[in-house]
């Protein structure tokens, strides 16, 4: 059965093993242009301030242009390999002849399913590797195109590096795919398969960073420095944080400080700065007011240092939902009659 | 080593003659015409059938009513042999020809045309069929 | 000879929505022989023959290969059956002989030489892609994927339509001198009844989702029976009347049984198997399969 999975497929991994090649030599080359900007002007990675570099900006836009196709090659791959997979048979009444052979439709489509998608993941595997060593000079991008740092980390944990490095490349790949092929057994047309993977890939692709994410592991908290020093201005809010390089910045919140609660057990440290914020107008006695109440205004973050966690965790979410859409796709092949 | 059948059967589907029947006749054609001759191999079932495309069954039937007027014997695993001629002595049929074209100038002369004539020889032909080993 | 059908189906149903493509179907298929069925497009030979395939699940009813129920799942029947679909679906860009290899690979049993030696013989180009070849030799591959299985029971839906005068024969030929060796039971449709007369030993007639008649062709032909007489006479009572046609001043009448003592005013005439089966397919108050059924068959239906 292998044979035939292979066979028919052999055109096509040909092609995406090209495209994918090509994608990683452009990244190379890109990398190393880059590496030649970047010590010809004496920037180097623990300084954040650097004059703006004119060519950069071609470079930075064909980084940008590599960034997103790699952010959109599981979602291709999975319109490619996975919509097809059960659709186009059903559309061409092949399935007629396979499932009328020797092998049972639950046997036929676990192998066909399995072999293709380990393969896709052999692929993707390889071109991780390269853009594991890529994503390390897009830290150079950033330095180069802006030439100030605002001390906000442009790190791995963020898209766009984050799910093409380490195991999210592959595990995106396996959930986009899974998603086609259930779409593709379900709808029974390529077409609609194609176009409900993208819209549920793009789904997920944005809930995961905006709220799964940021919560696959324990969040860490800097308090504003605004708050601790004495004398600070009214009405600036903007201030600098400083979190720690390659952490991924979650944004402007508040907490209670450690040890502490709120007077009444069960409020919030949003609600209870919202009640000092109704009550004082003006700034000094607002900061008195969440001092009062043991409340902390700073920036929420993921570390750095916490990226394979994330990325295990994160894989394991997709890979195990794509099993569940394995499961669904069975369903309904077998559930499938003339 | 599979030979070359060695006679060719035909299916007139439009006569009404049932196909059985017409593999029956055309092995005692041939046998008439000395085509065939005693210890001749007749055509296998599956030969007959790559010939004429139809049921298997049908050519069985055929090969078993031809065993049963004693035309022909199957010997296993060789095929169906033929085993003696029909009962026609040859060198009556110049005799009987004139007895015909006797007959027909007589039919003539008593006005029948062309479909009396056929319908009389059909008649004749079939209550002769009964009589006939 | 075993006493277990090839193909036996019990109260067969299958509704499509409101509609039943097939209804109460009971028939059994004997093993060795060659059963035709018959009936215009969209009676529900298509439909009965996905059942016995496995494509389908019956709504009600059962269908069995061999005492065995047939379950879409399971892997049981398919090792005994070929099924031949109507649509020939064969993977276009696989080559003739890599055909051949798919049917080895996802078949327990599998007879690669007869297969390709059936090609050969039919100058089928065994490297060429399946999807430029003929609509004939597609049909011919798509057989021999049938055949090389060395199947017990053949289930062909329409395997001769729309094929030109030689695929058909080749087609034909083919698989009888397969039956001629091998003994195998075959279950072919179609809606002309001049293809099936010469090859089947019996003969199921359906229309409108349900079976009519079904028997030996033999056995059809010698019950059945055309009387003609003036028209309005009553209709003689031993008899079965199946359909009548009527002109000005005569009428026909298809009638099942031996007709004896029916008076000189009803002449007897032997049908061909063509009227039988049209007879059938009037009984029906929907006439609409009997004329398209008519006219794909080329039948007179004016009195004689």
């Amino acid at each position: 059965m292998i044979w035939l999975v292979w066979r028919r497929y052999r055109v096509l991994f040909a092609l995406t093993a090209g495209v994918l090649a090509g994608i990683g030599i452009w990244m190379l080359m890109l990398g190393h242009a880059l590496d030649a900007a970047k010590s010809s002007h004496a920037c180097t990675s623990s300084t954040f301030r650097c004059p703006i570099y004119v060519g950069a900006f071609s470079l930075s836009n064909q980084a940008e242009a590599i960034n997103l196709l790699l952010l959109a090659v599981p979602c291709v791959l999975g319109i490619v390999f996975g919509a097809p997979l059960v659709a186009g048979e059903l559309e061409r009444n092949t399935n007629r002849l396979v499932w009328t052979q020797g092998i049972s439709r639950t046997k036929w489509l676990m192998v066909k399913w399995l072999s293709v998608v380990l393969s896709l993941v052999v692929l993707v595997a390889v071109l991780t590797l390269i853009t594991q060593w890529w994503t390390g000079h897009n830290y150079e991008r950033v330095l180069l195109n802006l030439g100030l740092n605002l001390g906000i980390g442009l790190g791995r944990l963020q898209p766009p590096y984050f799910p093409v490095t380490g195991l999210a490349l592959g595990a995106y790949t396996v959930f986009a795919f899974a998603v086609g092929a259930a779409l593709g057994a379900i709808i029974r047309k390529t077409s609609w398969a194609i176009v409900g993977t993208v819209v549920i890939y793009t789904t997920i692709s944005v809930l995961m960073v905006l709220l799964v994410r940021p919560s696959l592991a324990p969040q860490l908290f800097v308090e504003n420095p605004a708050v601790t020093a004495s004398g600070q201005s009214e009405g600036s809010y903007a201030v600098l944080t400083h979190i720690p390089y390659d952490s991924w910045d979650l944004g402007f919140g508040y907490r209670y400080a450690p040890g502490a609660s709120g007077e009444a057990p069960g409020t919030s440290a949003n609600a209870a700065a919202q009640r000092c914020q109704d009550q004082n107008y003006n700034y000094s006695p607002y900061l008195a007011c969440l001092s009062a109440h043991r409340v902390q205004m700073g920036t929420f973050y993921q570390a750095g240092n916490h990226y394979w966690e994330l990325q295990w965790r994160e894989s394991a979410l997709l890979v195990g939902t794509g099993v569940i859409l394995f499961g669904l796709t069975v369903w309904s092949v077998r559930r499938w009659r003339a | 080593m599979e030979s070359e059948p060695t006679i060719q059967f035909r299916l007139d589907r439009r006569s009404g003659v049932p196909a059985y029947r017409q593999v029956v006749d055309q092995v005692r054609q041939a046998l008439r015409l000395g085509i065939l001759r005693p210890g001749d191999q007749i055509p296998t079932v599956r030969d007959v059938v790559k010939q004429i495309a139809i049921n298997p069954n049908t050519v069985h039937r055929a090969y078993r009513d031809l065993e049963a007027q004693g035309l022909t014997e199957g010997r296993p695993g060789s095929g169906t042999f033929i085993r003696r001629t029909l009962s026609k002595v040859p060198d009556q049929q110049p005799q009987l020809q004139q007895q015909l074209e006797k007959w027909m100038r007589a039919a003539r002369a008593a006005g029948l045309g062309d479909e009396a004539i056929v319908a009389l020889v059909a008649e004749a032909t079939e209550s002769s069929k009964k009589e006939e080993v | 000879m075993t006493d277990v059908a090839a193909l036996e189906t019990v109260g067969l149903g299958r509704r499509y929505g409101a509609k039943w493509g097939l209804r109460d179907c009971s028939l059994a298929v004997p093993e060795g022989s060659i059963t035709g069925l018959v009936g215009p497009n969209g009676a529900g030979k298509s439909t009965l023959l996905r059942l016995a395939a496995g494509l389908s699940r019956p709504t009600m009813g059962t269908v069995s290969i061999y005492g065995e129920p047939v379950r879409p799942n399971s892997t049981q029947h398919l090792d005994r059956i070929g099924y031949f679909d109507q649509l020939r679906p064969l993977y276009s860009g696989l080559r003739v002989d890599e055909t051949l290899r798919f049917g080895e690979k996802f078949n327990q049993h599998w007879d690669n030489d007869a297969a390709l030696g059936w090609l050969k013989d039919l100058d089928v180009p065994l490297t060429e892609r399946v999807g430029r070849l003929s609509l004939g030799q597609q049909a011919l591959v798509a057989l021999s994927l049938c055949m090389g299985k060395r199947p017990d029971l053949l289930l062909l839906d329409e395997p001769v339509a729309s094929l030109d005068p030689l695929a058909r024969r080749r087609l034909l030929e083919t698989l009888l001198g397969t039956v001629a060796e091998r003994g195998t039971t075959v279950f072919l449709s179609s809606h002309i009844v001049s293809e099936l007369e010469p090859v089947c030993d019996n003969l199921i007639i359906l229309s409108s989702s349900s079976v009519q008649i079904s028997g030996s062709i033999e056995g059809l032909l010698a019950d059945h029976h055309v009387l003609v007489g003036p028209r309005g006479e009553p209709e003689p009572s031993e008899v079965e009347v199946i359909s009548i046609r009527s002109a000005e001043r005569q009428a026909a009448l298809l009638v099942r049984g031996h007709p004896m003592d029916i008076g000189p005013t009803w002449q007897v005439v032997q049908p061909d198997l063509d009227e039988i089966v049209l007879a059938y397919l009037s009984h029906r108050p929907d006439h609409s399969d009997a004329e398209s059924f008519a006219a794909s068959n080329s039948i007179d239906r004016s009195t004689s």
